[in-house]
């Protein structure tokens, strides 16, 4: 990881999604965010991947454009139980 | 929440790209925001562009990438993190052995049946009926060592524990597995063995909450195995937790190179806590067992994560001497450098609304940064005052760590849920707000290295341990 994470508590997901590619030089493609890594320490390469194993991945995209508010902890200022209670919200 | 929730045309675009690459889509989710996708390694490396290799380093060896993940221009903005490409090993459980060989009751009485734990913490009666907790379980391939991490639970084994020495029925467990190999339990011979780490989380939560449902979240120890556990737990539509146990965590920071989590990977798995917390789901982690520095080499403090996430119940430890029921003594644990509770201030995450009045001190690390505190809460975890938990090898015997007390907590919690007719939710701005004070055990003496305990909250113990009628009565006077 070239930089030290410098997240804050009160990000939301449709604050990560603003910006999330940035350019690179890589064959006109853009980086991930935040998918910087680095190798383990005193880690040395022993040779390619095999490129015919098989691989799964998962590849997580933004939420929907943000017309939906998702209230922060300071927002809500208690809990879901508190909410329920003095709003007299249904229970299940 | 559908605010969480992914674009349809978002969706449809990364299976596009990955059709066009020779990528088999095999599960694609708006909830979720995800497209789970399989193919030959040298093709998902070149649409990624990725170069992967086989690193080999004093731990062991896996497939690694050095560098960023990328996305062409038709995904710009879409793709939030893509994993699965490096599967170096992330997580460790925070179970303990007692130093001691167990013999018996009568030769070592500092060693205490669950049962006997929610006694002196005096948990309300109830058995979590009703309630669905979920459990997870890291095992399988240990990067690309060959080595493999068993890791489960036996039916049998179990069975025998909760008639035969606890007397109450086995809890229902139901497996769920997101990744890996699934329940695959062990005899414990093997330092990768995870058995002693399930079996304790069952019979700990089981113990408490023996009527609750126990789904056992099945996944790897890798970055993808996190997001994605936590991802599909709290998106769950048929039998959807109202408590997540996670017994698991790495430091949250470390000197260049030794930090294990990604930002992409650190920001995915606290916005799948934070949907659980607006869900109402209460998720409980342990703090972690090697004190103030969680073993980090570079002479500062580190918390764990997900346990600095602010949107989870952190769960400290103590030492207990408790006898005929009562706690004659509770300290922070601390039996050495590795073997004490987590504890301390992130340097991630900023301190939390909920946390404002607490008198969080600043970091002790330069800069004297103020930060999330950790842990919320505490328990019993010095595995000299351990619990009497099934062994993988059939023997009951006395373990601890905080991997004790997060279950323990989850249990409470259920038996809260029950007795109030709701979901509690998440836990930590009514525990700050209403029970800071004269609600839990305050536990005032002993140090975690860097951080000494005191009255009030701390980086040892949080506000304390749990007395749980006094909790319960809180909350109900909360709603009158």
């Amino acid at each position: 990881m070239a930089r030290k994470p410098s997240l804050q508590f009160a990000t939301t997901s449709q604050e990560n999604s603003q910006e999330n590619s940035q350019e690179d030089s890589h064959q006109n493609l853009r980086r991930v965010a935040g998918s910087e890594r680095l190798p383990l320490p005193n880690a040395r390469v022993i040779g390619p991947a095999d490129p015919e194993q098989p691989i799964r991945l998962t590849v997580y995209v933004r939420s929907r454009p943000a017309h939906t508010h998702v209230p922060s902890l300071k927002e809500i200022g208690h809990s879901p139980y508190e909410w329920m209670h003095s709003h007299n919200a249904p229970t299940h | 929440m559908s605010a969480f929730e992914a674009d349809a045309k978002d969706i449809n675009a990364v299976k596009k790209f990955a059709t066009a690459n020779k990528l088999k889509v095999i599960e694609a989710s708006e909830v979720k925001r995800s497209v789970l996708i399989e193919g030959k390694i040298g093709d998902a490396a070149r649409a990624f562009g990725v170069d992967l290799q086989i690193w080999e380093h004093p731990g062991g060896r896996y497939r690694g990438r050095v560098g960023p993940v990328h996305t062409p221009d038709s995904l710009r903005g879409i793709v939030e993190a893509v994993f699965g490409f490096d599967n170096r090993v992330m997580g460790r459980p925070y179970f303990r052995r007692s130093r001691h060989r167990f013999v018996s009751r009568a030769a070592q009485p500092l060693n205490y049946l669950p049962t006997e734990i929610a006694d002196f913490y005096s948990f309300p009666d109830a058995d979590g009926s009703g309630q669905t907790i979920a459990i997870f379980v890291f095992n399988g391939a240990l990067g690309d060592s060959g080595q493999t991490a068993v890791g489960g639970y036996s039916q049998k084994l179990l069975k025998s524990y909760f008639k035969d020495t606890l007397h109450i029925t086995p809890p229902r467990l139901t497996d769920v597995v997101v990744h890996g190999p699934g329940n695959k339990p062990g005899d414990g011979s093997q330092d990768t063995d995870v058995t002693s780490e399930v079996l304790l989380d069952i019979c700990m939560a089981g113990a408490v909450a023996p009527k609750a449902r126990f789904m056992m979240y099945f996944t790897e120890f890798t970055e993808q195995g996190w997001v994605d556990a936590l991802t599909s737990a709290v998106t769950a539509t048929q039998n959807r937790p109202s408590i997540i146990s996670i017994s698991y965590g790495n430091p949250e920071d470390g000197p260049t190179g030794q930090i294990l989590w990604t930002q992409q990977a650190i920001m995915k798995v606290n916005e799948a806590l934070q949907r659980a917390a607006l869900a109402g789901i209460n998720v409980c982690v342990a703090a972690g067992d090697q004190g103030s520095t969680e073993e980090v080499t570079d002479h500062r403090q580190h918390v764990d994560y997900p346990a600095s996430s602010p949107w989870v119940l952190a769960c400290g430890g103590t030492r207990v001497v408790a006898a005929n029921g009562v706690i004659n003594r509770e300290t922070v644990w601390n039996d050495g450098p590795s073997s004490a509770t987590g504890g301390g201030v992130s340097s991630l995450f900023a301190l939390p609304t909920y946390q404002t009045s607490a008198n969080v001190p600043v970091s002790v690390n330069p800069g004297h940064r103020i930060g999330r505190g950790v842990p919320d809460v505490s328990g019993i975890a010095d595995p000299d005052t351990g619990v009497l938990v099934m062994g993988p090898d059939g023997t009951v015997g006395g373990i601890g760590g905080t991997s004790a007390t997060a279950p323990m907590w989850a249990g409470l919690i259920a038996r809260l849920n029950q007795l109030l007719g709701t979901p509690l939710g998440f836990l930590n701005p009514i525990l700050y707000k209403n029970l800071a004070s004269g609600v839990l055990r305050d536990v005032s003496e002993g140090d975690n290295g860097a951080y000494r305990a005191g009255a009030g909250w701390d980086a040892c113990t949080g506000l304390g341990s749990p007395n749980g009628t006094r909790i319960l009565a809180a909350l109900k006077g909360l709603v009158k």
